[in-house]
């Protein structure tokens, strides 16, 4: 998969931009500030209809603007289709070829992209919560019908925490939120489980490939075991029916697969722990570019793309990533305060971002 | 209070209508001919007059009881549970279904405030005394999954059998097109043949 063009108005400082993305590299250089990752989000916001740093659609317009547009070309190795999003304080639409899509499904088949940012050393730094978020966000790269899973899951516990909050909850309603969340929980750890084996084997050599050093794992731990399905519901089950009273006490659900955890070790240990910050870096990258992979293994392309690349790894790790993504077919998109951070690879285009403007260079 | 002003406030009330819309809409009427005018006045003032809630099935009609339960050729053995009025003539428009109907006004959803007593869920457990089966037909997201589950278990006691609306492709789809969450769907709910 393919962006050939990136055309953003009103999106954060870009005013009205329209570049030609058609290349195996894009390359955004320039100081701090100038809208580098701006650009980036943009393709972020194209692909999966919102930002990879904003948590509300107003963030993405520019300022004292009320909506902002991003539209590009898109070309998957057979035909080209044109993808738009309009995005409003409260709203967004995509369009595929002018057309509203009659399933989100359909506009994410369009185009995917995976983003790696230096933020992202919180997923192996951080509490399980953003690891789990790491596993619904690479299941929906590989298989865009995962977005249902998680929310049929999500959708049972708002209601039950909603309903653990009333002063008398019904206890019929309980119960059978209770058996909705058990099926729901059930299938969402057991998707995760089955992803995390796609993801292992990618992950050790992408990990391989751009470290080299330490011998690293990969495992899903559930709160329902690792049965099958139905043995996963049937352990559901039994936390919740141990858990009742103390979920009525405390008003708020306990135990279920909201406290999963994605373990990740290097030589044996925790990484959370003990990772040094070079080893914890290499490991938030392996993870994104296993992501990636899982995903291509489904048949999916997306795109990578990679904020601030220098800041992220020493030289050495660098280089053997450029090379890492060279050998892979797929389309990179970069930025980076030092314009040759990409060495003399073949088939870049490379822009100087000033203001929010971009300069081809 | 200003009667153009007052038009417009009213009209922004209505669902989907903001204060733009609701001005052309005034200023449409202030231009559009008497009896036109008069007409939509009327049809309005009677919509809450003349409409009830049938004292049976809840469905909002003209009549209590309303026409199907009134039809004395609809099957009394059968109810099909749905969420709103409207929804009653979308399994009508199926034409396979010639029994009685129960309309929630609602699901159970925690999160709006809305439990089993704010539904018409007490005249349906009586109801369901009277009938063989009750279909659920409540839409396939989280909240009508938990209805449908709800009525499932409180409608036990009374012994009568209760199925849910098989939900997934649609007829006349080919499975090659079939958008996944649908295909999923009814990958559940398959079939022994």
């Amino acid at each position: 998969m393919r962006l050939l063009t990136l055309c953003a108005q009103d999106f954060r400082n870009l005013e009205r931009v329209e570049v030609s993305t058609d290349a195996r590299f894009v390359m955004f250089t320039g100081e701090n500030a100038q809208g580098k990752t701006n650009l980036l989000e943009a393709v972020h916001t194209l692909a999966a209809l919102k930002g990879f740093r904003a948590r509300r659609n107003r963030e993405l317009l520019r300022h004292g603007q009320d909506a902002a547009k991003v539209s590009g070309l898109v070309f998957d190795g057979e035909s080209r289709r044109q993808l738009s999003v309009e995005l409003s304080p409260t709203g967004r639409k995509g369009r595929v070829d002018g057309k509203s899509p009659a399933q989100l499904e359909e506009y994410f088949a369009s185009l995917r992209a995976v983003v790696f940012t230096p933020e992202d050393v919180a997923i192996v730094r951080e509490g399980p919560e953003l690891r789990r978020r790491f596993l619904d966000r690479a299941a929906f790269t590989a298989r865009a019908g995962f977005l249902e899973i998680a929310q049929a899951f999500r959708g049972a516990m708002e209601q039950k925490s909603a309903l653990l909050r009333q002063e008398r909850p019904d206890r019929l309603s309980l119960e059978v939120f209770n058996e909705r969340l058990a099926i729901a929980g059930a299938r969402l750890s057991a998707r995760r489980d089955r992803l995390v084996a796609e993801l292992h084997e990618p992950f050790l050599q992408m990990h391989g490939a751009i470290s080299g050093r330490g011998k690293v794992g990969l495992r899903y731990v559930s709160r329902l075991g690792d049965g099958d399905e139905a043995a996963r519901a049937e352990r559901f089950r039994s936390l919740l029916g141990e858990n009742l009273n103390a979920e009525l006490e405390r008003r708020a659900p306990l135990d279920g697969p909201q406290r999963d955890e994605l373990e990740l070790t290097l030589d044996g240990r925790s990484a959370r722990t003990w990772g040094s910050q070079g080893q914890v870096r290499s490991l938030a990258l392996a993870l994104k570019l296993a992501e990636l992979s899982a995903a291509r293994r489904r048949g999916a392309r997306p795109l990578f793309l990679l904020d601030d690349l220098s800041s992220e790894l020493d030289r050495l790790r660098t280089g053997r990533l450029v090379d890492l993504l060279a050998s892979l077919d797929l389309q990179v998109l970069v930025t980076s305060t030092d314009p040759n951070v990409l060495g003399d690879q073949p088939e870049q285009l490379r822009y100087a971002v000033e203001a929010g403007v971009p300069r081809l260079l | 209070m200003d009667p153009i002003r007052r038009c417009v406030t009213q009209l922004s009330r209505l669902p989907g209508i903001g204060e733009k819309t609701a001005q052309r809409l005034t200023w449409w009427l202030l231009r559009a001919p008497d009896d036109l005018v008069r007409e939509l006045a009327e049809s309005l003032a009677e919509l809450k007059a003349a409409v009830k809630e049938c004292s049976q099935c809840h469905t909002i009609a003209a009549a209590d009881p309303c026409p199907i339960c009134a039809d004395a050729r609809r099957d009394r053995a059968m109810i099909c549970v749905v969420e709103r009025p409207q929804d009653i003539s979308a399994v009508e428009r199926s034409g396979e279904y010639h029994g009685l109907y129960h309309v929630l006004h609602g699901a159970i959803s925690p999160l709006d405030g809305v439990g089993p007593e704010q539904l018409r869920l007490r005249s349906l457990i009586q109801r369901a005394g009277e009938v063989t089966e009750v279909i659920v037909a409540t839409d396939p997201d989280v909240e009508g999954d938990a209805t449908a589950l709800y009525i499932a278990r409180a409608l036990k006691p009374a012994g009568v059998k209760v199925s849910r609306l098989a939900h997934g492709v649609a007829v006349g789809t080919e499975i090659e097109y079939a958008d996944r969450v649908s295909l999923m769907r009814a990958l559940e709910n398959r079939r022994v043949l």
